[in-house]
């Protein structure tokens, strides 16, 4: 006892186990050992002076007999086993020099048997995770706990911490098979109160950081479960979860999760945006690559600018998915051309700039500008980036400049007020209470052409090569631009209040103030179908983009518990095969003009109609079925705008609301005309909406959420 | 071969572990070892699989044999958005929920990569980020027990660069 007092080398002390110093070389075999064992220099050499107790009669096997309740008279001090020197060098010697033979085999007689036999048996030759060298993730909390567990320690006698010390040297140095073997029969000499201890230790002591001990591709297929702000959470824990956390495998996945469309998972919904940065882009290249690229408009989400890159004809297929931005362009045209460095937006910034859109369209929060300048009621409205054109009862369309709210030009011919108008880039229509559709030009304010209803113009829509016009003559008309030819559908009994062509079905949409919806066919020249329903004039219809599912709650519920208890719900990706017998069902819904001409695609099948009933309502045009109303107007509708994210309405009633398509409940109202609204126009950031007070009013979502202020109530 | 015949597996410590060869392929890994493999030549030899610790190859095991009437899904075709998973059958949410213990999910997890057990490894992947939801960034460190390793400049640029995705905003 004496002597080990007398050398401060034999206190017992245990090392950080990264420290992995005393055996590094990599096929030592037990690498996952590399704590640092110091014996005492005399665990080999030293006599010791440990009385043998209970090891001498002990029978090798793990007892229960030493249950510390079972003899509580025992002195506390003496409680512990000693080893005796010649237990020492009967049984832990021999055992360290065999599986430590780098510390305990002096090198120069290396113990070669017992190492090759020792790489034979253990062929875990990595470190664990635990004691990767490199691993931080259990840095901190290891070095404390070693403290306190050396401060314990010390306050033992110099026997317990020797015995202590010996059956942690025995520990480190065996290998795994040993070890468990240890473990074992530790655990089974333990009381619930010590199982206890084990297994607080061990639920702390066992969190793995999985972005270091799995792959990285396995990493990255984890985060892609997480949520947008979990995600960015995530980025905030350290140099290596930020670096993974906004990998672009991570955000592109994420994108393609929201953008465009209902995540299916969370509800929500992001715009595309896309559209803007299209015709940024477009404006720079065909300044600087003359002669101008001929683009076609694109509505597909995220598949790229580079499609329409001219310049770059070869770009592979794959690189279409990816945004090709040069950083910089957006800002500053000029350095655009240099080529070089052509950087890659991460998807991570994508998906924030919509996110931000996204958020501020749910929360309210907008930048508004009026136009005003009309000398009456605004009727009909479109926007685009930069361009606003309205028509009005004053007779006059005009165009705006939506950065500085100044009129642009004036279109002037129409003797009564305009009730519709369209636009696009080669040219404006315009329908008029003075029984005429105008095409102009709308860049130099010349009326290209002039077109005659027997009564006032209400509507026009052109799509393709047909132009549609419904009119209180209670005809629709439609001219095909290439022909020059037009004909006339007769059905209706009042006025048609809007007509809606879908070029691609060859049909079209058409609402009256018979308070029916009829749906045409522009072969035949026939009505297909009327859907009647609304108890007042039906003043707006559109149909809904293709991807629109309607999907009762009940029948969505029934659905998720039956997949859920489901044994297993192995993903199907062949196509249902009752899918075509559906499709010929649905088919011979549109009657005998569908069903007999299997090549000829289907018309929407939702439609949404505004009515001066008050209320909106979805259409199944299959069954002619109402699966849903809008309630939430006190007044008719007058104005009606969709895209996939939202419903916009406008009414009489002088307010403008928003609706959630899925659930048709109304998000938020915004009132501020001073009278009815008559007409709503929407984009991906914002909605317009005109009134009879004469006014347009333009809310924009696209700002910094800081500098915006909430608008309209929610509800 | 009939399908219902066992076969061994041997896992990275000796340990043998049998399987019906129909559970053993839903593994793609050794579905086309065997495919390739002459049957005569190594009927009844074990298949050695010393990638995998016994442990893990054991719970590997018990849920191919619990699933080895489903059909082997395709790996992920490229094209097609891989399935939204919002929920686990009930027989997975309690074969995760035995497992308990980290270290061996994540032997699991890489396990069934290393098997191409596709259902699998989405299960367990589905099962390790299910924990991480929701949690507040000090949570996350906390659970995992991860050090932080960023300098306070580092910690605020990364926290003002993902404010726009924090519930106050």
């Amino acid at each position: 006892m004496e002597s080990l007092v007398s050398q401060p080398a034999v206190y017992p002390s245990i090392s950080s186990p990264w420290h992995n110093n005393s055996h590094t070389s990599k096929d030592d075999g037990f690498m996952h050992l590399n704590q640092k064992i110091i014996l005492p220099p005399g665990g080999r050499t030293q006599p010791q002076q440990f009385a043998p107790k209970q090891a001498e009669d002990s029978n090798m096997k793990p007892s229960r007999e030493n249950c510390d309740r079972r003899r509580p008279g025992e002195d506390d001090t003496s409680r512990l086993p000693n080893i005796s020197q010649q237990s020492m060098s009967q049984s832990v010697t021999p055992f360290l020099r065999e599986h430590i033979p780098s510390l305990y085999a002096p090198i120069g007689k290396p113990d070669l048997p017992s190492m090759a036999n020792l790489k034979n048996k253990d062929p875990n030759s990595k470190y664990c995770y635990r004691h990767r060298p490199d691993s931080k993730c259990r840095r901190a909390a290891d070095e404390s706990k070693m403290a306190l567990i050396q401060r314990d320690l010390e306050t033992l006698s110099a026997g317990d911490r020797q015995a202590i010390t010996n059956v942690w040297s025995l520990f480190s140095a065996a290998p795994t098979k040993q070890r468990e073997l240890m473990l074992q029969g530790i655990i089974t000499q333990c009381c619930f109160p010590q199982l206890s201890t084990v297994s607080r230790e061990v639920h702390e002591q066992l969190k793995i950081d999985f972005l270091s001990a799995l792959p990285t591709e396995l990493s990255l297929k984890i985060l892609c479960y997480l949520d947008c702000s979990s995600l960015c959470k995530a980025a905030q824990v350290s140099r290596r979860w930020n670096a993974l956390s906004g990998d672009d495998v991570v955000w592109h996945r994420m994108c393609e999760q929201h953008i465009g469309r209902k995540c299916e998972k969370c509800q929500w919904g992001l715009p595309r945006l896309e559209k803007k940065r299209l015709r940024e882009w477009k404006i720079q290249h065909q300044y600087a690559l003359p002669p101008a690229p001929v683009v076609v408009e694109d509505h597909t989400p995220l598949v790229s600018t580079t499609t329409k890159r001219i310049a770059e004809p070869s770009e592979d297929e794959g690189q279409a998915k990816r945004r090709c931005i040069k950083e910089g362009t957006d800002r500053n045209p000029s350095t655009a051309e240099s080529g070089a460095g052509i950087k890659f937006r991460p998807w991570k910034d994508v998906y924030r700039d919509r996110f931000k859109v996204g958020s501020n369209w749910q929360k309210g929060r907008c930048t508004i500008k009026t136009f005003s300048g009309h000398a009456n009621g605004v009727t009909c409205l479109q926007f685009d980036d930069n361009m606003l054109a309205t028509g009005s009862y004053d007779a006059t369309i005009k165009i705006w400049n939506i950065e500085n709210n100044e009129v642009v030009r004036t279109l002037q011919g129409h003797t009564m007020g305009i009730r519709a108008l369209q636009f696009d880039d080669r040219m404006l229509v315009s329908g008029s209470l003075d029984g005429t559709v105008k095409i102009w030009n709308w860049r130099t304010g010349a009326c290209i052409n002039t077109l005659n209803h027997q009564g006032g113009v209400i509507t026009v829509h052109m799509e393709g090569d047909f132009l549609a016009s419904g009119s209180m003559d209670r005809s629709i008309k439609i001219f095909n631009f290439k022909t020059q030819q037009s004909f006339t559908l007769r059905g209706h009994t009042d006025w048609v209040n809007q007509v809606r062509l879908d070029v691609t079905s060859r049909t079209l949409l058409s609402a009256s103030d018979d308070c029916t919806v009829k749906m045409w066919d522009l072969d035949s020249r026939t009505c297909i179908r009327t859907y009647e329903g609304h108890v007042g004039q039906v003043q707006q219809v559109l149909a809904l983009p293709d991807d629109f599912e309607f999907e009762d709650e009940n029948v969505r519920e029934a659905d998720a518990s039956s997949a859920a208890s489901n044994r297993s719900v192995t993903p199907v990706a062949s196509p249902n095969p009752h899918n075509s017998s559906r499709q010929a069902e649905e088919r011979a819904a549109y009657g005998p003009i569908f069903l007999n001409d299997p090549e000829r695609p289907l018309p929407p099948r939702y439609m949404l109609t505004g009515s001066l009933d008050a209320t909106l309502k979805l259409w199944d045009t299959a069954t002619g079925k109402s699966p849903r109303c809008f309630w939430g107007h006190v007044e008719g509708v007058w104005g009606l705008a969709v895209d996939t994210l939202r419903y916009v309405s406008g009414a009489n009633d002088a307010t403008v609301k928003v609706w959630e398509p899925r659930t048709g409940k109304c998000e938020r109202t915004f009132t501020g005309h001073s009278g009815p609204v008559t007409c709503v126009g929407l984009s991906d950031s914002r909605f317009a909406s005109g009134g009879e007070d004469g006014e347009v009013r333009l809310y924009s979502f696209e700002g910094e959420p800081s500098e915006c202020l909430e608008w309209g109530t929610p509800s | 071969m009939a399908d219902n015949s066992m076969v061994t597996l041997m896992a990275a410590d000796h340990i043998e572990i049998q399987a019906t060869l129909q559970a053993v392929k839903q593994c793609a890994t050794l579905g086309t070892m065997l495919e390739v493999l002459d049957e005569q030549q190594t009927l009844g030899l074990p298949i050695p699989v010393l990638e995998v610790s016994g442990e893990a190859l054991k719970k590997v095991i018990e849920w191919c044999e619990y699933h080895r009437e489903d059909m082997v899904v395709e790996t992920e075709q490229p094209g097609v958005a891989a399935q939204i998973l919002t929920s686990l059958p009930q027989w997975d949410t309690e074969f995760f929920a035995n497992i308990g213990d980290k270290d061996l999910l994540i032997k699991i997890c890489n396990a069934s990569n290393f098997l191409e057990i596709p259902l699998l490894l989405q299960y367990s992947i589905f099962v390790i980020a299910q924990a991480l939801r929701g949690k507040s960034t000090e949570e996350m460190r906390a659970f995992l027990n991860i050090e932080n390793d960023l300098t306070p400049e580092e910690e605020q640029k990364i926290r003002e660069d993902n404010a726009w995705a924090m519930p106050q905003n």
